[in-house]
């Protein structure tokens, strides 16, 4: 009876326990097997922190493989509240923030200091994460921070990503500068975040996507304390360095122009017309790119605003052309045949030109040389910058062709000019006018004749970029191929051939050549035995003032050396009647220096 | 024949008793090592925490053996003594400083633990020693006078886990030693009612999206009203008998609901530190998922650790939630959520497979036993062991309330093991004697 009663007892038991049992393993079923990966995501978002990891940007060379901008890191330093303590030396600490660099100071009191990091100290979760007391500090400052790290519990460093440039040339304009991501391009999805760099001005802003590479991200394993353990290789996505540019800037001959253009405003330009290689170019006044690591000072920022410093003058300034723009005229008097080479005008030194609202007193324009310089033909009237030529033989050509204007602006346009040249960075389009911006501009009572006179002679309403002018040289050194200038080395030749004829390439270049080499051309001064030189000087009154007092001092030109071809424009601003020659002057340094260069090699 | 021991005893190791020590232990001390073994001072020399364990083992192997010598019967004749020498030890760890919240440690040990073998053997004695009394009431409320002095003294020290495990030999030792069943259920009553009440009070203060508060409700009234019906018409005692119990039950239980309600009340009304604590501790047994900040955080982390083991584990050593401290008390409280995370639902199953045959053939002992002493010695202790399993199972999985109660033969810990070793050795010394 006894033995029964257990049997069935034990059973109920067993059945109790295998109940139970099943329970349990159900429930680790459920949990283990079916609902799986939402716990394994679960611990995967427990055990890692995901941080970006910002690749080194793109380094930027020259035609031959001298590095102008590369990147050397600044840092942050930051500290550790859990490992700072009493022992951690204030005074020192200050000392070296506050002598090695004068970027970046330390405002707040010591007292001040150590009460804030023991605040977080306090903090059961703050205490773990670092502190940043300071950015942009140099490697020097570090290493001397280092050095004493006995004394200094707790602290670490960052990394902030930041350029390194050379100290000259600056190549200020046309490398560009970069600063902090403009906040309200930091929004969902975009590549970058609040404390990102980002190219604002010339290659480092076009070429802003290259260059940066891609982020990639650290997966830091972090414990229940928040202590970081490491990073995991594995889930980890590793950054794609920024691609290298190399430019087509000549780093010598760089450093030689800004040299000599530093005490003038106004820009140069050096080319190779054959493959439209920049090979130099400089704008002045210029700024220090390096000034644009860390923050930039509000007072340095607008101090260089108001001086203009931050224009681009050689793609962005437009100037009028003034005697280089008869060139243009020229062609379209060769080309369409407007002129023969026979014709011949009477310069005695100034033009007068009966006014139709006011017949008693003519309109006089002048030619540059007061007495005048006779009977002149177009070859001459390149030769010696003869004005009054170019305003008769436009006039005489206006009373066949009433839109004379619409040519002049189709001829140009030609040859480059009233558009974008094709350079990479940013460039103007400048302005040559044609009927209807006249018309606009000047009311309904144009066409008047007087303003054709000013516009042959590029004066008036043209306006150029000295990117410009020089792509005009190249056009005639190259007799009619348009070769796209480029700042990129290993870009395609990218060219088109005008349909003008070889004649008028004839005259054009033979003028230019009289110009330098025949005694009466304006830029005999340019003369040199070792090469063939041609080129065309101009003066031009700047388009805000009327004064003789600001003129524009133009020279462009090209020189055959060797075969290969070098074309350059000057450029220089706010010169007067005595030193309007200072571009004939650059000019010839600059010819000297690359004749020397050519010949040591 | 008043000698502890005897020596001419001869005896087997059950082999379902061998085999479960043996693989929890393998598995205890491959989760030890994996979970970075540093070392601490063991009685003046230099131990790993798996150095120590193996130590412990050793000594609870040799303890096994030697009770295999013992005469149960001299249990059974200085039963009163045993527990008073363990009123005794019990009241000790209000000497000695809380740690974890609950005072109940005293010297490096808990009292608690050796004496879940007394009170198995002093209720076993009480209960076979009066067979014939076992449907008066007031006996068995003797009875659990027995239990209810410790339990009342663990509520004070704060340790949920030994009251639990306390309680958890009552029903089987009064069923196996002839309770009658409506007076199982009786006993049984009280403690539905207040989990009811307290469950439904805690849902409604907080608001939460765990928990079932209708169906625990209309669950608990079917139980009752089907109970009361099979209790009436199957039941072959006398009217007036059923009458009286049906009244007094439906009151006890009545004022059972209304005492919950009043204590939780001024319980919660009492500002002081000590009962907002009580009141959280309670709140976390009642709704385990309940607060994520205190008890339920250690759930979550418990749940994610399990849940990322999958069915073969991440593997030894390589557990994030163990290794980068997310699961707490990796080795004592929460073994099996490391297991799980390290060894997968594969080894689970394996454990629950082991200790299965376990609680099988101890309940195949205890029904082969001709004494009811013995047996019921078998029953209580299996219950204990049973308690801690699984709870400490169902607590990784949210199944069961946080208490911090270790694993047998899993969990790091010395007492315990020790303890295991002896209620182990007491029911194979049971099989000795035939």
């Amino acid at each position: 009876m006894l033995k029964n009663n257990n049997i069935k007892k034990a059973k109920v038991l067993n059945q109790i326990v295998l109940l139970i049992f099943l329970l349990i393993l159900s429930r680790y079923f459920f949990i283990q097997v079916l609902s799986k990966q939402q716990f394994i995501k679960s611990a995967s978002d427990n055990k890692y922190t995901d941080v970006e990891s910002i690749p080194p940007r793109g380094i930027i060379y020259d035609r031959s493989g001298t590095v102008l901008v590369s990147n050397r890191n600044t840092f942050s330093i930051k500290i550790y509240p859990n490992h700072f303590d009493d022992s951690f030396n204030t005074d020192l600490f200050y000392k070296i923030i506050n002598s090695a660099d004068k970027r970046s100071k330390l405002f707040i009191s010591k007292n001040e200091f150590k009460g804030h990091i023991n605040d977080y100290k306090r903090n059961t979760i703050k205490k773990y994460k670092p502190v940043t007391i300071i950015n942009f500090v140099d490697f020097k400052t570090k290493a001397l921070l280092s050095e004493n790290k006995n004394d200094f519990p707790g602290l670490v460093f960052s990394i902030n990503p930041s350029r390194f440039y050379q100290k000259s040339p600056n190549i200020s304009h046309v490398l560009g500068y970069l600063r902090p991501v403009p906040k309200d391009s930091v929004y969902d999805g975009s590549y970058y975040n609040i404390n990102d760099i980002i190219g604002i001005d010339g290659i480092e802003r076009v070429y802003e996507k290259k260059l940066r590479g891609k982020k990639g991200e650290e997966s830091h394993i972090i414990n229940t304390y928040g202590k970081d353990l490491g990073i995991d290789k594995k889930r980890s996505i590793p950054y794609v360095p920024g691609d290298d540019l190399y430019l087509t800037i000549d780093n010598d001959l760089q450093a030689f122009i800004e040299n000599i253009l530093s005490k003038y405003t106004g820009s140069i330009i050096c080319m190779n017309p054959q493959n439209g290689q920049i090979l130099a170019m400089a704008s002045a006044p210029d700024y220090s790119l390096s000034q644009f690591i860390g923050p930039l000072k509000y007072d340095t920022w607008q101090t260089w605003k108001k001086e203009k410093r931050l224009v681009n003058r050689s793609t962005a300034g437009t100037y009028h052309p003034g005697s280089l723009y008869k060139l243009v005229t020229s062609v379209m008097f060769l080309d369409k045949q407007m002129v023969g080479n026979e014709d011949t005008v009477f310069c005695n030194g100034k033009f007068e030109l009966e006014d139709q609202s006011n017949p008693n007193k003519p309109k006089i324009f002048r030619c540059w040389k007061e007495e005048g310089h006779g009977n002149i033909n177009l070859h001459n009237a390149i030769v010696q910058s003869c004005n009054v030529y170019f305003y008769d033989m436009i006039l005489k050509n206006q009373e066949i062709n009433k839109y004379i204007i619409n040519d002049l602006n189709k001829y140009a346009e030609k040859l480059g000019l009233n558009q974008k040249v094709g350079i990479e960075i940013f460039e103007k389009s400048g302005r040559i006018p044609d009927s209807d911006w006249m018309e606009i501009n000047y009311g309904k009572t144009w066409p008047k004749k007087g303003s054709m006179p000013n516009l042959s002679i590029g004066q008036g309403s043209n306006a150029v970029t000295p990117l410009q002018v020089i792509n005009l040289i190249n056009i005639i050194a190259n007799r009619g191929d348009v070769v796209k200038p480029t700042l990129l080395l290993d870009k395609k030749i990218n060219n088109s051939r005008l349909n003008i004829s070889k004649y008028v390439w004839d005259v054009i270049q033979n003028s230019m050549f009289d110009v330098v080499n025949q005694e009466i051309g304006t830029a005999y001064y340019l003369k040199d035995e070792r090469a063939i030189i041609r080129g065309k000087t101009g003066t031009a009154q700047t388009i805000s003032s009327s004064t003789n007092d600001q003129l524009l001092s133009w020279f462009g030109g090209y020189m055959e050396l060797n075969e290969q071809i070098f074309s350059i424009v000057v450029l220089v601003e706010d010169t007067n009647s005595e030193t309007k020659s200072i571009a004939k002057i650059l000019s010839k340094e600059i010819f000297n220096f690359i004749i020397e260069r050519n010949i040591n090699e | 024949m008043n000698r502890i021991f005897n020596f001419n005893q001869i005896f087997t190791i059950r082999i379902p008793i061998l085999i479960s020590i043996i693989s929890l232990s393998i598995i205890s001390l491959l989760i030890l090592e994996s979970a970075g073994s540093y070392k601490t001072e063991f009685f003046g020399m230099m131990f790993s925490r798996v150095q120590k364990q193996i130590l412990w083992l050793f000594i609870g192997s040799i303890t096994f053996i030697l009770i295999q010598f013992i005469r149960l019967r001299f249990f059974h004749e200085r039963m009163f003594l045993l527990y008073l020498f363990f009123l005794i030890f019990i009241f000790l760890p209000f000497f000695a400083e809380a740690t974890k919240g609950a005072q109940n440690w005293f010297m490096g040990f808990q009292p608690s633990e050796f004496g879940k073998i007394i009170i198995v053997i002093s209720l076993a004695k009480v209960l076979s020693d009066n067979q014939k009394r076992l449907s008066n009431v007031f006996f068995l409320g003797l009875c659990l006078l027995l239990i209810g002095i410790p339990i009342i003294v663990f509520i004070l020290q704060r340790d949920l886990g030994a009251v639990l495990v306390y309680s958890s030999i009552v029903l089987p030792m009064f069923y196996w030693a002839g309770v009658k069943f409506y007076l199982l259920i009786f006993l049984i009553s009280p403690i539905l009612t207040s989990y009811t009440v307290l469950y439904m009070s805690i849902f409604n203060s907080n608001s939460t999206e765990y928990g079932y508060p209708i169906l625990l409700l209309s669950l608990y009234i079917i139980i009752n009203f089907t109970y009361i019906l099979i209790f009436l018409f199957k039941t072959k005692i006398s009217n007036n008998y059923k009458l009286i119990y049906i009244t007094s039950y439906l009151i006890f239980n009545l004022i059972c609901s209304f005492g919950v309600t009043f204590g939780w009340e001024s319980l919660n009304q009492n500002n002081s530190n000590r009962s907002e604590d009580l009141v959280g501790r309670i709140e976390n047994f009642i709704i385990p998922s309940l607060n994520e900040y205190s008890g339920g955080w250690h759930i979550k982390q418990s749940m994610v650790a399990v849940g990322s083991g999958g069915i073969f584990g991440v593997g030894l050593g390589e557990g994030s939630q163990v290794n980068l401290r997310f699961l707490p008390e990796a080795d004592t409280d929460f073994v099996v959520a490391s297991i799980a995370e390290a060894l997968g639902f594969a080894f689970i199953f394996f454990i629950i497979i082991i200790s299965y045959n376990l609680f099988y053939w101890l309940i195949f002992y205890a029904q082969k036993s001709p004494n009811i002493f013995k047996s019921l010695l078998i029953i209580g202790f299996a219950s204990i062991l049973f308690a801690h399993i699984v709870i400490t199972m169902g607590m990784a999985v949210a199944l069961a309330p946080i208490t911090g109660i270790p694993a047998p033969f899993l969990s790091y810990g010395g007492t315990f093991t020790l303890t295991c070793f002896c209620m182990l050795g007491i029911c194979n010394n049971v099989t000795n004697n035939k």
